[in-house]
């Protein structure tokens, strides 16, 4: 190469580099992930005062479902939380199961344990209504149905408070004008539990034991399982709820958050 | 070539200098004359005159059957470019162009095709023996080299006439018998007429004609007719 | 001689004395380089300037909102408005079948509960309900984000939602300032998980009112400034759009005011900023309020136009001053080479040989200089927008971008040769008109 080319080269090499260097490719736009595909959750809570989060620092957020919600299932589930204070198990049959339904749930944990306990519903009855409510929910067989049972007597919401004769301290707790004895309440409970386990297993739904949950020693270490009054769950007693549920819902599916 | 009565005058600070008078001389085709005379005698001016330098301000002058006094602007340049070859004494290389460029550079000027000018060129560096540094610039260059490379410059547009003014008046003596018997045997090769300008009695007796220049007169022209003998 | 031959002879010269030619070249190189440099960063500030009027949108968008016009605001950039009025898919349709109008984007808003667990809404005003100390309430601003960049909002961290994503959101400084995030603060909210409550209004069966919130999860992936809507949170349409429906679907004797107007406002974008007064006044017929910034960005354009035009005069005499230096670099050169020229015309050169060789060379180191001046230029402007950039992105602001003038670089090396090949016209003619007898005498 003649150095009139190397020379000529050089001056070409350069200018292009310079060019390069001023010309430079515009700021990148924003670029976004495609979205995952796939049906998508929809969790409806169905429940009373517990299920609200009554007891709770901030029931907006610490509400057992809410936890159960943020917590244990996927980042695009919607969530309504159909919960009524002090609700029944035969009103809810009517406001939220109808409500479950016509938002399409596909998760749905019902607790309604405590107003019926309390408010002396026959075991019979409750049997009979929670069926009816279960087989509701359930619809065709889509849905996923986790039901919760009757705790200890001394750490169901409400109980300790009627016990106390101070009704909640203005929570809206309805206590039976006659309390029964803890011998006869515990007995009932215990038909509640059978009529739940039974229950459940006609309808196809899934059994999740608080019983066993909160007696076990190990749960009962820490904070109380109920708000100093004693009508409503506590903050660690939601979460100690919510973390049940969130055990039995991983064994039988695939909704993990 | 035939000049008649040839004048020419340059302005000065006090008035017009004649530096030609009355120059009337003929060197037949394909001749070889040398223009000799003292430094000062108006050889250059008379060469430039030839060589289409300058207009002719007074008499006529007649090379191969051109009119040169009538000759103006940009026929003036075609007689230069295509009629004459000038060899100057400081060589006239241009420094930017290298030797086969300085060469091709009176064709360039003449429109001829790339294809065309590159081979004669390099036919006539060939010729003058230039052809290993074709590609060199003058400033790489010895004197005598560069004067080759200007000798086949002059040639490159196969002119009629040659001027040559002081062709050797840079170079040693061994460089100076080269050149000049390169440019005999190119003359004698070619078929051109030959005019060489020189102070150098020696170098213009080479000439078979010579025509003597003092004080802007024509004061002998002899013709000896012999043509030198140029070693091959 | 041809004009390639000359060119190449041209070449060569100035080639082959690079150190002459270098000076020259130089002195246009940075008068083109200024030239460049001036007018490129002029309008970048231009560009900054009108961006920031408006507010990150096109130039010609029109905000319409769910509002009838004001009769004695007309002609006003940001007039107030008259009586609320819904926007619906009717009124959707007649807007944008309105000559002049380019495209219409609806903007859509839902009311919503922010819950941010771990976070502690500041302030008694920002409590939120039932005492939560996470919780605020807020409203969810819907576009369509495909369209983002036809929007005026402008990104300070991160990036906007995917479009049709039901998890990402933006959140607006605003916002973050409820939950006592401030500063360069708000780009940690990046990746951060939030929970939004569309509220609905429910009779229970005792007939007691209650409301029951659709929750759902969504991740911060970006802040901005948004004048989209009035709401802390930017979300793309579909997730705004179904809790909006959800909200609306209540009972309207629990909540009356749940959902307005299916439409919380439009952005109209015009076919240019000429026809921008035509289609407000139209669709101020149609019966809704609009505003613009036309009238400030008429009279930004014509500032802007007024320094463009004394910038472009600096940049004409920085390359006349070094057009003055091609003309003395070259009367140089004709009075150096003076033997070289007798020997061009020596050999055979016409004089306009001669002056197409000089002429040649002068466009050659006008070309020269111009091409390195107008690089430099540029690349000066870019590093000088990389430096403004930092320090406003540094500031919570958005920055500035500046694109490549592919026109005034062209225009610029163009116009240095044409200028060069002008100053080089005397030293050419001089040059050319030098007898030949220079090629002999000492």
């Amino acid at each position: 190469m003649t150095s009139d080319r190397r020379a000529g080269l050089g001056v070409v090499s350069v200018l292009v580099i310079l060019l390069l260097a001023a010309c430079g490719s515009t700021s990148a736009a924003t670029t976004t992930p495609p979205q995952p595909s796939g049906p998508r959750t929809v969790y409806v809570a169905v429940g009373g005062s517990d299920s609200v989060g009554s007891g709770t620092s901030d029931p907006l957020v610490d509400a057992w479902p809410q936890q159960f919600f943020r917590h244990s299932l996927p980042l695009d589930t919607v969530f309504v939380n159909a919960a009524v204070p002090r609700s029944t198990v035969a009103e809810a049959i009517t406001d939220q199961a109808t409500l479950a339904r016509s938002s399409g749930a596909t998760v749905v944990t019902v607790w309604l344990v405590s107003a019926d306990l309390l408010g002396g519903t026959p075991a019979a009855t409750y049997a009979s209504e929670l069926l009816q409510l279960l087989t509701s929910l359930r619809g065709t067989g889509g849905t996923t149905v986790l039901v919760g049972n009757v705790p200890p007597l001394a750490e169901l919401p409400g109980y300790p408070a009627c016990l106390a004769g101070t009704g909640g301290q203005g929570r809206g707790l309805r206590c039976p004008a006659t309390l029964p004895s803890p011998a006869s309440l515990t007995a009932t409970a215990a038909a509640y539990n059978q009529a739940i386990a039974s229950d459940a297993a006609r309808s196809g739904s899934v059994l999740v034991d608080l019983q066993a949950a909160v007696s076990s020693s190990s749960a009962r270490a820490g904070a109380p399982f109920l708000e100093p009054s004693g009508a409503d769950l506590s903050t660690a007693g939601s979460s100690l709820v919510a973390e049940a549920f969130a055990i039995r819902l991983r064994t039988v599916t695939r909704h993990l958050a | 070539m035939v000049g008649t009565a040839l004048a020419h005058r340059y302005e000065g600070p006090s008035g017009a200098v004649p530096v030609l008078v009355d120059v009337t001389f003929t060197v037949p085709r394909d001749g070889y004359a040398a223009l000799v005379g003292p430094s000062g005698a108006g050889k250059t001016t008379l060469l430039s005159l030839i060589g289409g330098l300058e207009a002719v301000q007074a008499g006529t002058l007649e090379v191969g059957g051109t009119d040169v006094a009538s000759l103006e602007g940009d026929d003036l340049a075609a007689y230069r470019r295509s009629t004459v070859g000038f060899i100057f004494q400081n060589f006239g290389l241009l420094d930017a162009l290298t030797a086969s460029e300085n060469v091709e550079l009176a064709a360039v000027l003449a429109g001829e095709r790339s294809s065309v000018r590159r081979r004669r060129s390099a036919e006539l560096l060939d010729a003058v023996g230039m052809t290993p540094r074709a590609a060199h610039r003058p400033g790489a260059l010895s004197g005598g080299e560069r004067q080759r490379v200007a000798i086949a410059r002059a040639l490159v547009n196969s002119p009629r006439l040659i001027l040559a003014d002081e062709p050797t008046g840079n170079l040693d003596a061994d460089t100076s018998e080269e050149v000049m018997q390169l440019l005999e045997s190119l003359r004698r090769d070619r078929g051109c007429t030959l005019m060489v300008v020189t102070h150098d009695r020696a170098l213009a007796a080479r000439a078979p004609q010579q025509l003597v220049l003092d004080r802007g007169r024509i004061t002998s022209t002899a013709t000896t007719g012999v043509e030198p003998q140029t070693a091959r | 001689m041809s004009w390639a031959d000359a060119f190449r002879l041209a070449a060569r010269s100035v080639i082959r004395r690079p150190g002459r030619a270098a000076l020259t070249v130089v002195a246009v190189a940075l008068a083109a380089a200024l030239f460049t440099a001036m007018l490129t960063m002029a309008a970048t500030a231009q560009g900054r300037v009108l961006n920031q009027l408006a507010k990150g949108g096109p130039l010609a968008g029109i905000q319409v909102a769910a509002a009838a016009p004001n009769p004695s605001q007309a002609g006003v950039d940001n007039p107030t408005q008259g009586a609320s009025r819904p926007i619906d898919q009717a009124a959707l349709q007649r807007i944008a079948r309105i000559p002049g109008v380019d495209v219409v984007l609806p903007i859509v808003t839902a009311q919503s509960l922010v819950a941010w667990p771990g976070h502690t809404a500041t302030g008694g005003n920002d409590a939120g309900p039932n005492g939560s100390t996470s919780v605020v309430f807020d409203q969810l601003v819907g576009v369509d984000i495909s369209h983002i960049g036809d929007f005026p909002v402008t990104l300070s961290a991160g990036r906007f939602p995917a479009p049709g994503s039901a998890t990402q959101i933006d959140v607006t400084p605003v916002l973050l300032a409820r939950y006592g995030i401030t500063g360069t603060g708000t780009r940690s909210v990046i990746g951060s998980q939030i929970i939004l409550g569309a509220p609905r209004g429910f009779r229970s069966s005792d007939g007691t009112p209650v409301f029951r919130s659709r929750w759902t999860k969504a991740t911060i992936v970006g802040v901005v400034t948004q004048q989209a809507g009035s709401g802390g949170v930017l979300a793309p349409l579909n997730l705004v759009r179904a809790d909006q429906a959800w909200t609306a679907a209540g009972d309207p004797t629990v909540d009356p005011d749940g959902v307005r107007s299916p439409y919380a406002g439009l952005f109209v974008i015009a076919n240019g900023l000429g026809v921008v007064p035509s289609v407000r006044a139209a669709i101020e017929t149609v019966g809704y309020s609009t505003s613009a910034p036309e009238n400030l960005i008429a009279t930004v354009e014509r500032y802007v136009h007024v320094v463009e035009i004394v910038l472009t005069g600096i940049g004409i005499i920085a390359l006349a001053i070094a057009s003055l230096g091609i003309t003395n670099a070259l009367l140089a050169a004709v009075r150096e080479r003076r033997r070289e020229i007798g020997i061009l015309k020596a050999v055979g050169a016409r004089d306009r040989d001669v002056l197409r060789s000089f002429l040649i060379e002068a466009g050659v180191m006008g070309a020269l200089g111009g091409i390195v001046g107008t690089a430099l230029g540029l690349a000066l402007a870019r590093l000088v927008a990389a430096i403004v950039d930092g320090y406003l992105t540094s500031q919570g602001l958005a920055g500035v971008h500046v694109s490549t003038p592919y026109l005034l670089a062209v225009a610029t090396v163009v116009g240095a040769t044409v200028l060069a090949v002008g100053a080089g016209t005397v030293p050419a003619r001089r040059a050319a008109r030098l007898p030949a007898r220079e090629a002999v005498e000492l």
